[in-house]
């Protein structure tokens, strides 16, 4: 990344647990219309194939909760160079005023609290012992079966409101021991690297690191999309977005690749007596 | 002294090569089956063991060609990886099985690409013919300049013969059809301009460059590589971006190609094409307000292939024919296959002529016995011994099942010949049960 503000930024690519610098494509933010710039897109490197297991595969849960607990102590803002580094350039490209954006940043140890990211696993899942291994039941017709998860491939298409949200996506990622593809939007090209370098810190040969790629490219950019989002090299798609971004993966979708989709709600909010009273 | 087979090539082109009765003409094919063996047996490595392992080594009527017929599938028997992989000097001692020349003496230094094997085997007198192999492995057969020059010709020929056509000094073709850069599809065309349209400027639906044998290889081997899950993201973006491009390229060349067609609407008009291509162009002349009663009545048209997939409304047919003013009459259609030289031109009953130069050979289901059909007509799979080709062995054993007919036609000619209905085997329930397919793999297949 560079700093003086004249020069235009630059926005790194992580992948499978190596940084990649440099200024091969320029890109303008949709918010604030900055320009950046950001490494050629190598597809062949992004993409882990099928013929390769996912590194995570045999790696126990409860080792996946260290790491991303350590981790997590290392990305207090203070002591935090990357993040630091990030809060300087995210204010030319994220509409979010910078107090907010640093509110953010430092909550972000607690993304990765080992309280919260073991709810995380009791809230999804009836049986953790079916993400290590086989787990044994017998249904209601005394038939005995075994349930084993299977990491998936995922691409998440990462919002831009929450710069820190990205760090709740690395859990989940990591947690279902997933190979991830994280999208990153155009009004943020930079947190997510910085979260994964903080891990890469930590131990840049860790399964968890290298599950995790972070790339920017243009949402919506067909010739990236159709080649990526296939079924032979994603078996899900979590987007986070509004319904124009939404739509634009909807016809990816198909047999073998299915949809995520944390897209707009309808939802009212309900204010109480004491705060109309105020 | 003419030879045999130089007296049935000679007939082409002629006025009744296409009404010889069978009986008559046999003892000349069965002479110019036994130049052909003894002319390629030391050389065709296939042929050779196909006539040790039958004990055949003299014809002296047709059943005696059975066990010397390749099937089909001998041309295709190479390894894919050694062309997907480019690994050209297995690919050559492959060929050399079944190629009549022998097949040395080719620089292999910086050969990368199919297209560059192939041009480097035609500088060494290996002319091939590759199959558009659209589900699978392309065959891949070598021709001489004779194979080409007598393959263009032939076909010229039929198509006069099947349409009563001359050369008109107005005529103008229209080659509507895709491009291939390949030297046996360059011949056809341009005889067909020689001997139909000689003196007007053909009109060739173009999108740039023509299409190279290996762009279409290289695109069937991209397909299933999509479809059993080996493909890199790169390969599919680099094919997406081409297929963008040809996308592109292809509307311009329609809109000029729809602009042509109109333009030479009062002179009479050739046209060469598939069905999947010639709808949509009819579609353009049709949206310019033009149809059957603004082109002149004597335009012919050559359609070659099937569907090839493409989706068309149930009356595409007499769409096309209606928009250009075309006759039934004056559609001329042929049955062929890459394998053989001859193409087989349908008469006014609507069935298909044997070529003189071709014994054609009704055998069973599994392609091991002939079966007699006398004078009469029999359901068969079709073989053939295209006593034509100089650059392979011209008996080969088809996936075709026919009707083959030996009596008078009812357009009047004599001569066998085959009924329109054609089924591929492949597509019956019961699939292709070709039976020496796998000892002719395993003779080609053991090269390496």
């Amino acid at each position: 990344m560079s700093s003086a503000e004249s020069q235009v930024l630059s926005a790194s690519h992580f992948v499978q647990g190596a940084l990649v610098e440099g200024n091969a494509v320029s890109h303008r933010s949709r918010d604030l219309g900055a320009d950046f710039t950001t490494p050629a897109l190598d597809l062949d490197a992004i993409v882990m194939p099928r013929s390769q297991l996912p590194p995570l595969l045999d790696v126990k849960l409860t080792e996946i909760i260290d790491f991303l607990v350590e981790v997590g102590e290392r990305l207090h803002l203070d002591r935090n160079p990357y993040l630091q580094e990030c809060l300087e350039y995210i204010a030319a490209t994220n509409p979010l005023p910078r107090r907010v954006v640093e509110n953010l940043y430092r909550e972000a140890p607690l993304y990765l609290g080992r309280q919260i990211l073991e709810s995380m696993v009791e809230s999804n899942f009836a049986n953790r012992e079916a993400l290590d291994g086989w787990a044994e039941s017998v249904d209601a017709y005394g038939s005995k079966l075994a349930v084993r998860a299977f990491p998936p491939r995922i691409v998440h298409m990462l919002a831009g409101n929450a710069p820190a949200g990205c760090i709740a996506s690395i859990a989940q990622g990591a947690l279902v021991k997933a190979v991830n593809l994280f999208k990153m939007p155009s009004s943020d090209p930079f947190t997510t690297v910085a979260v994964l370098r903080t891990m890469a810190d930590v131990d840049a040969s860790h399964p968890v690191v290298r599950s995790m790629t972070a790339v920017y490219w243009q949402g919506g950019d067909e010739s990236i999309e159709r080649t990526l989002y296939r079924p032979q090299y994603f078996d899900k798609i979590v987007a986070w977005g509004g319904g124009p971004a939404i739509n634009n993966v909807i016809k990816y979708l198909g047999p073998g690749i299915q949809l995520v989709s944390f897209d707009p709600k309808s939802s009212i909010s309900m204010i109480g007596r004491v705060w109309s009273s105020r | 002294m003419t030879s045999a087979v130089e007296r049935l090539m000679g007939m082409v082109g002629t006025k009744d090569c296409y009404d010889v009765a069978p009986e008559e003409l046999l003892p000349l094919q069965i002479d110019a089956a036994n130049e052909r063996l003894q002319g390629q047996i030391d050389k065709v490595g296939l042929l050779r063991n196909r006539a040790d392992s039958s004990g055949v080594s003299d014809i002296k009527e047709p059943a005696d060609l059975v066990p010397l017929l390749f099937a089909h599938t001998a041309y295709k028997s190479y390894s894919e990886s050694w062309l997907t992989e480019g690994q050209w000097d297995r690919m050559g001692r492959w060929l050399n099985a079944v190629a009549t020349r022998p097949v040395d003496g080719v620089d292999l230094d910086g050969v990368e690409t199919l297209d560059g094997w192939i041009k480097q085997m035609e500088s060494v007198g290996h002319y091939l013919s590759c199959s558009s192999g659209t589900t699978g492995k392309p065959a891949i057969m070598s021709g001489t300049e004779i194979d080409i020059e007598f393959s263009a010709k032939a076909n010229a020929a039929g198509i006069a013969w099947g349409l009563g056509l001359q050369p008109d000094s107005d005529r103008k073709f229209f080659g509507l059809g895709p491009q291939f850069a390949a030297p046996r599809e360059n011949a056809i065309k341009d005889a067909m301009i020689d001997n139909l349209a000689p003196d007007v400027e053909p009109f060739l639906f173009g999108a740039g460059e023509p299409i190279t044998v290996g762009a279409m290889v290289e695109m069937i081997v991209l397909r299933r590589k999509i479809a059993d899950g080996t493909a890199r993201p790169s390969e599919i973006a680099e094919f997406e971006t081409l297929a963008a491009k040809r996308g592109g390229g292809m509307e311009d060349a329609a809109r000029a190609a729809v602009e042509a067609l109109t333009e030479a609407r009062s002179r009479p008009i050739m046209i060469s094409g598939m069905y999947g291509q010639l709808f949509p162009l009819a579609e353009g002349v049709r949206a310019k307000g033009f149809s059957g009663n603004d082109f002149h009545a004597e335009n012919a048209m050559f359609v070659a292939g099937g569907l090839k997939g493409a989706a068309l409304p149930e009356d595409y047919r007499e769409y096309i024919l209606e928009t250009f003013n075309l006759p039934e009459q004056r559609l001329y259609q042929t049955y062929s296959m890459r394998e053989i030289n001859a193409t087989f031109p349908v008469c006014s009953a609507s069935r298909y002529h044997i070529s003189p130069w071709v014994i054609i050979l009704p055998l069973d289901v599994t392609g091991e016995q002939w079966l007699d059909a006398g004078d009469g007509e029999i359901e068969a799979r079709a073989a053939f011994m295209d006593l034509s080709i100089e650059g392979h062995w011209g008996g080969i054993i088809s996936g075709d099942k026919v009707s083959v007919g030996f009596g008078k036609c009812g357009c009047g000619h004599q001569g066998p010949t085959v009924g329109r209905d054609i089924l591929r085997f492949a597509d019956l329930p019961d699939g292709d049960k070709i039976s020496c397919a796998g000892s002719i793999d395993a003779y080609v297949g053991g090269v390496s």
